[in-house]
């Protein structure tokens, strides 16, 4: 059972076919990785995906609805979390008070004036903040966060909703190797208990082979390849255009591991 | 071999803001070497880059290239000595075409302090070097997939003809096929007889290319020598580079 | 209306659209390549019309004329390049929002340098000479100097386009426009380019205003209101795009030559007189394109706006020391009538003071957790002041509900403009916040029937209990401690979270469900209501106002107030306006050339505060605690 089919979806910048007549579904509880070179079209897949592009044509099913044009508010509205490349919270607020904003907006209480915000889902927050470890820094400012304590609260934020999808962009991009694994096992573990699909972009080839249930390539705008992490790293085509003879990502011989 | 130093740095340090990120660093490169700075994200690979290059509002110490102390001037005149600079978000200019792009990175022909003539670029030596842009020399840098972007800031800088690249996380974040052509085209300079100083995180990558490596840590180097070494160094691996 | 008249009067706007074309191409060319938006953009305009036709007056002939516009393009692109030098070159890394300052800042110096030397009165050039007849267009004359401008802006357009594709200097001009740090390490002497983009830009903008002199005359209110007809352009053409700007300055100086040549027409019995609308017509058009392209006719999305201010601590709900202070501070300001019975003065300068707190406070309710630096607050101060004077003058009403009705209006001013505004972030809507301001002061102006165009309104007097200085006083006080006690309370409510959360990171709050547009346009329509509340008072504490109450420097005195108080802080507001009312007092009873002394001020605290004057203050208290 899917929780998230395209079909058929397409996207032009000008004469750029960034995407191009793309079909996938995740599954119920899947872990799927979106892969493949630079200006492959991933982005714009994703960004069509959680509503920050508009796709020329196709569909976009969650939850059994189109969702394909809808904003980005909505698309979080019907169950859907979401990281950034960049580590994305509020800078000007705590730990504690980025998870309470998600949830009053979660709770449909964005337009309240009177009473304060900070008194509003305070244990619902903590919870979620030991969740992914942080319920230390709960009242730290977020931009002094370390960087990867910023991914976790980002993911802290995303998992607001009780999403039934979550999309990442690249959860471990500018991070080091141990920090990467420590993330993506906390990630792992909680969708599996929260029964939770995720779609996620990497380019950490160690990252997804160790992960991912699934892995999906694209290259030029097409899908070109779908399968498990044996059937695609044996395939000549994504070989060709992704990974090369893998003499740099694999360790070499003489390498001390 | 005892070849001439090409740059060298003395106690050098940098902050952002109130922030120091560099204390007292000292490293250099020789003529014709290909040197890793390595080290975990945040530890300053690219800051030290960005001092080198005269791109900090606040550094100290000395930093000295071609026998020239350039730590205290201007990145515009420290790129006119033959500092090339390719930054590890490309920053290529996207409104421009590929060509107008290489055209903003032309300097004159430069020698050597020992009068041999660097290598001199033309687009076309530079097409010849990297295919894929000879293809799209007439589309706008928007239009590039992300790996033709990285060759294109590559191609950029060495239209200065430099004598000595900066190259800052080239294999952060693109595709591996792309990360193995950049492998090849860092030996590639290396043979015409330029020198390197690459930050890295990815120690597979680093390996394939670099002599020497400095291992930054939180802003100090905690250790330097040959990549052998450090490939035989599992200890120091796993305490600086968190493999 | 004929249709030859029509077209007729297309040439006309055809003519004015070339020099409306130079200042916004200057002014997006300095944008794109310093990333500054000069505001006095407007004032070296009107320089150039000043200097022209004096140099024309003076030498007199063709060589007066013609030699005097070439000389007088190339002196003002000169004091370009050394503005450039002298100030601008210092504050490059200054926020955003010190640089919009500083070159206000200008404006203001300028304006009192041009009175020092013209004086008050209107400076007209002669006709030009080899120009001075006519064609004779569809039956009509049209002057031939018109015919010689409306060449003249397609000329430049091609000769500027020409120079940006095929020029390296052009070529390194619109890379710059992209990453001027990049482009300093490939080499390339940034502080050499930026200055002669500077000239470039600021040579466009004189040569505009002295092509003028042979169609209207120099006057002192040139400057912003060139300058904000530039922004209209430079928005609706797309910010960085010359030919978006030509475009743009045709589209709108058609519609004005349209609205012109209908002149009155009647609309279901009544007479309406279009040519009065102009005003109107250029916000429409600026409306309808905004609507339909976000960016402008020609423009892109502009893929990183850099942040306006630096980033700020978390809020922190009031301690009970800041909550004694408050307090005392109440008991005070009940307190001050009684005390001050013998200095009425005392009581007169604490309701400016007052008034003051209550619109800094209105305008850092949006600029500081809403991140939308408005440059012209003071519309919705006059849309307040003008709404309760004008119903107490037509309608006779008591003093109560007019200042019911004040919030009400402004509100709804702020409503409808602010449903444009949010739309755009950064400079942009500094731009355009400017350009609606300046649109609420023409109107007021050029609507004399109603308004009593620049001799104002006379005769608003608080009517009892409110019909004495001290009761004037305590309402004052009451609706300013109300007023902030309301945005502080809303800061602390779920609806603050969201609009400090779509300042912080659009693209996260959107993500969690915030309808970032939605809350900014309330935040903004809150502001404009209580800064309503400020300029109603404001009217029965005067007694009069004036279209001079309301114009372009009240809206920046409100940024100088927020700035000067910290606008990190909710309380900076309040001690910065007190300073400021109490400072601005002392100044404008010393001197008439009181603008160029505040602009001399706020030069001196940019330059002496790049990073701004609470960061300074921070860096100064750094260092003072690490002092041996």
């Amino acid at each position: 059972m899917s929780v998230l089919s395209v079909a058929s979806l397409s996207k032009s910048f000008g004469a750029l076919r960034a995407v191009n007549d793309v079909s996938f579904s995740v599954r119920e509880g899947e872990f799927l990785a979106l892969i493949g070179p630079n200006g492959a079209g991933k982005s714009t897949c994703f960004n069509m995906i959680n509503g920050q592009l508009r796709p020329n044509a196709g569909e976009i099913r969650f939850a059994g609805r189109n969702i394909a044009g809808l904003p980005p508010r909505a698309i979080f509205r019907l169950g859907v979390g979401r990281t950034f490349q960049i580590a994305a919270t509020f800078g000007s607020m705590t730990a504690i008070e980025n998870v309470q904003t998600a949830l009053i907006s979660h709770a449909g209480e964005t337009y309240r004036f009177w009473r304060p915000a900070a008194a509003r889902h305070r244990e619902r927050a903590l919870a979620l903040l030991n969740q992914v470890g942080m319920r230390d820094a709960a009242l730290r400012s977020s931009r002094e966060l370390a960087y990867g304590d910023s991914k976790r609260l980002e993911f802290a934020i995303a998992l607001a909703n009780e999403p039934r999808l979550l999309l990442m962009d690249e959860p471990t991009a500018g991070m080091a190797p141990r920090e990467r694994n420590e993330l993506i096992a906390l990630v792992k573990r909680l969708v599996v208990e929260r029964k939770i699909s995720v779609l996620f972009t990497e380019h950490s080839m160690d990252v997804v082979f160790a992960f991912a249930d699934r892995i999906i390539v694209m290259a030029r705008g097409r899908l070109i390849a779908d399968g498990d992490a044996k059937s695609i790293r044996e395939n000549p085509r994504v070989q060709e255009v992704y990974f090369g003879t893998g003499k740099a990502f694999e360790p070499k011989p003489q390498s001390a591991r | 071999m005892n070849r001439e130093i090409m740059l060298e740095a003395e106690n050098l340090s940098a902050w952002y803001g109130a922030a120091r990120i560099l204390y007292d660093l000292a490293f250099e490169v020789k003529r014709g070497e290909v040197v890793a700075l390595m080290g975990r994200n945040g530890a300053g690979k690219s800051t030290t880059m960005k001092a080198v290059m005269g791109l900090m509002a606040r550094r100290e110490g000395s930093v000295r290239f071609n026998g020239r102390d350039i730590s205290r001037l201007e990145a515009y005149r420290i790129a006119r000595l033959g500092l090339g600079f390719t930054p590890e978000d490309r920053r290529i200019f996207s409104d421009l075409t590929v060509v107008e792009n290489l055209d903003v990175g032309r300097q004159d022909p430069r020698k050597f302090a020992d009068g041999t003539p660097a290598p001199a670029w033309t687009p076309e030596k530079l097409f010849a070097l990297f295919p894929n842009l000879a293809e799209r020399r007439h589309h706008l840098g928007s239009q590039l997939s992300g790996g033709e972007q990285q060759m294109l800031t590559v191609a950029r800088t060495l239209m200065g003809n430099p004598l000595l690249v900066l190259l800052d996380e080239p294999s952060e974040g693109v595709a591996p096929v792309i990360v193995e052509q950049m492998a090849n085209t860092i030996v590639e300079l290396k043979a015409q007889g330029l020198s390197l100083l690459l930050s890295e995180q990815n120690l597979h990558f680093a390996a394939l290319v670099s002599d020497r490596v400095y291992l930054l840590e939180k802003g100090h180097i905690c250790w330097h020598g040959s990549m052998a070494d450090l490939l035989d160094n599992a200890e120091v691996q796993r305490s600086f580079l968190t493999v | 209306m004929s249709l030859n008249s029509l077209l007729f009067q297309a040439l006309d706007g055809l003519a004015a659209a070339s020099g409306l074309f130079f200042v916004a191409a200057g002014l997006s060319l300095i944008f794109g390549v310093t990333r500054i938006i000069n505001i006095a953009h407007g004032s070296l305009y009107m320089l150039g019309t000043y200097v022209a036709a004096t140099l024309a007056n003076h030498i007199g002939g063709a060589l007066g004329f013609w030699g005097g516009i070439l000389t007088t393009a190339v002196l003002i692109g000169l004091i370009g390049a050394v503005i450039e030098v002298v100030l601008l070159r210092r504050i490059y890394r200054a926020p955003e929002l010190f640089q919009l300052l500083a070159t206000f800042a200008l404006v203001l110096v300028i304006n009192d340098a041009t009175l020092w030397t013209w004086g008050p009165e209107d400076v007209l050039g002669p006709r030009a000479p080899g120009l001075r007849g006519a064609v004779e267009v569809l039956g009509r004359y049209l002057p031939s100097y018109d015919v010689f401008l409306i060449a003249a802006g397609p000329v430049v357009l091609i000769a500027l386009h020409f120079v940006l594709i095929r020029t390296r200097f052009g070529r390194l001009i619109r890379a710059a426009t992209q990453d001027r740090e990049m482009l300093g390490a490939l080499g390339v002497n940034q502080a050499l380019l930026f200055t002669s983009v500077f000239a470039l830009g600021s040579l466009l903008s004189g040569l505009g205003g002295a092509l003028q002199i042979a169609r209207e005359p120099a006057n002192l209110l040139m400057d912003l209101t060139v300058i904000s007809d530039a922004f209209v352009v430079v928005v609706v053409g797309g910010m960085g795009s010359i030919p978006g700007a030509y475009l743009a300055a045709v589209v709108i100086a058609e519609v004005k030559a349209l609205c012109i040549s209908i002149g009155v027409v009647t609309i279901a019995g009544v007479a309406v007189n279009v040519s009065k609308l102009t005003l109107v017509a250029e916000f429409l058009v600026m409306a309808l394109v905004l609507i339909a392209r976000p960016y402008g006719l020609l423009g892109r999305a502009q893929s990183m706006v850099r942040a306006l201010a630096e980033p700020e601590d978390p809020l922190r709900p009031a301690g009970p020391a800041l909550k004694l202070l408050g307090a005392a501070a109440v008991v005070a300001l009940a307190l001050l009538p009684l005390l001050a019975r013998n200095s009425p003065y005392a009581l007169v300068l604490g309701i400016d003071v007052l008034i003051a707190v209550l619109f800094a406070a209105s305008l850092h309710f949006i600029m500081g957790p809403g991140g939308m630096h408005s440059f012209g607050h003071a519309a919705y101060f006059g849309l307040g002041a003008y709404a309760a004077a004008l119903l107490v003058k037509w309608f006779a009403l008591s003093m109560p509900p007019a200042l019911i009705a004040a919030p009400v209006v402004a509100l709804l001013g702020a409503a409808l403009f602010g449903w444009f505004a949010v739309r755009l972030s950064g400079v942009y809507l500094a731009m355009l916040t400017l350009a609606f301001a300046q649109i609420v002061w023409s109107i007021v102006f050029q609507w004399s029937e109603v308004t009593g165009g620049s001799n104002g309104v006379l005769g608003i007097w608080p009517t009892a209990p409110f019909d004495n200085r001290a009761a004037l006083f305590w309402l004052t006080a009451a609706l300013t401690v109300v007023g902030i006690l309301l945005l502080r309370t809303f800061l602390f409510a779920p609806f603050g979270y969201a609009m400090r959360a779509g300042r912080d990171s659009p693209l996260r709050a959107e993500a969690i469900g915030i309808d970032v547009k939605r809350v900014h346009w309330i935040g903004f329509t809150i502001a404009g209501a209580v800064c309503g509340v400020a300029g109603g008072v404001f009217a029965f504490a005067k007694g009069s106002i004036s279209p001079e109450t309301i114009d372009v420097s009240r809206s920046i005195n409100g940024l100088v107030m927020v700035l000067l108080g910290g606008i990190q802080t909710l309380s900076g507001p309040i001690v910065g306006a007190s300073v400021f009312a109490l400072l601005q007092d002392t100044i404008m009873r010393q001197t008439e050339y009181w603008r160029a002394l505040l602009g001399g001020v706020i030069l001196l605290l940019v330059l002496a505060f790049p990073a701004g004057i609470v960061g300074g203050l921070g860096k100064l208290g750094t260092a003072w605690r690490r002092r041996p």
